[in-house]
């Protein structure tokens, strides 16, 4: 993976890794790590901006005798990531559309 | 290192946050300790890279200045060193700049008469001290012609060189503590909303 994955990217993957199902920080970081490479120190302070934006909210569970964080996607979360969902479609086509010569100098 | 060092350094490191925001970040990473499991424990701290750089992480995402030797990062992160500095009020910075653009022909006249005020009795408190010291020779010239009224005129001299005195010297320890607390006031007036914002002008 030769390109940088950050900030709202970042948020966006996170997002729709949450909204599958409810999980917790190690399976979030493991699930964008099968895709982008993203040092497992990042993913600390974007989960923690997303809850304070209120975009992802947390309860405790118990796993094997302790205790587990889970992150659950808020409606806020829902309505930005399908924001994030469509700029990216807008953005994926552009880039192709460069990348593949469809767009010429007039 | 192991899982139990590195917690506790990256608890020192995470000092200067709050208490709650502190015990996040250290639950997180016990939790993805013990997620990952033991025999994992080696490969996490590895992919976690040194302590600075979780902690560093975590401090520029609650605004704080990270003081290392990435100035590009400091630019960043060092501007709101409190998170409090965010919540600038900018509608209240907006009404009173208002307010004092409105006003401002009051209270820039209303400055300028105190100033001129306090001008015209030091010069009026000089003149008296001036003319008594006038009056005072002209007495002691018109002696030599008639010692009464010599006399009188030189009673009147000492009267206002006296009234002279007294008033200068009230004008100018007026002058002396009023001036600079008046200019003091008006810029302090003026600064007022963007100290409050903490805008740094």
């Amino acid at each position: 993976m030769f390109f940088n994955v950050s900030g709202l990217l970042l948020d966006a993957l996170v997002l729709s890794v949450v909204n599958r199902n409810d999980t917790y920080g190690y399976e979030i970081t493991q699930s964008i790590r099968k895709a982008v490479e993203v040092s497992e120190s990042t993913l600390y302070p974007v989960l923690r901006r997303l809850q304070k934006e209120m975009c992802l909210e947390t309860y405790d569970m118990e796993y094997q005798g302790r205790n587990r964080r889970y992150y659950k996607i808020t409606s806020k979360g829902k309505s930005q990531l399908s924001l994030y969902l469509e700029e990216w479609k807008i953005y994926k086509k552009n880039i192709d559309n460069v990348f593949s010569g469809g767009i010429k100098d007039e | 290192m192991n899982k139990e060092s590195f917690l506790s350094q990256l608890k020192q490191k995470l000092t200067a946050l709050s208490s709650e925001e502190r015990e996040a970040a250290l639950t997180y990473y016990e939790e993805y300790f013990n997620d990952a499991g033991i025999e994992n424990e080696q490969a996490v701290i590895n992919e976690l890279g040194s302590v600075e750089k979780v902690a560093n992480g975590i401090l520029k995402e609650n605004n704080y200045p990270v003081g290392d030797n990435n100035n590009a990062d400091n630019k960043n992160s060092a501007v709101p060193s409190d998170s409090k500095a965010n919540n600038i009020n900018y509608g209240t910075i907006a009404i009173l700049i208002i307010f004092y653009i409105i006003l401002s022909p009051v209270i820039i006249p209303f400055f300028f008469a105190i100033f001129g005020v306090l001008l015209g009795f030091s010069i009026a408190g000089i003149a008296i001290l001036i003319s008594g010291f006038a009056v005072s020779i002209a007495g002691i010239t018109s002696m030599f012609l008639s010692p009464i009224n010599g006399l009188l005129i030189l009673g009147v001299g000492f009267i206002l060189l006296a009234l002279g005195i007294l008033i200068s010297t009230f004008m100018i320890n007026l002058c002396a503590v009023g001036i600079p607390s008046l200019v003091r006031g008006i810029v302090k007036i003026f600064k007022y909303p963007f100290q409050k914002g903490g805008i740094n002008l």
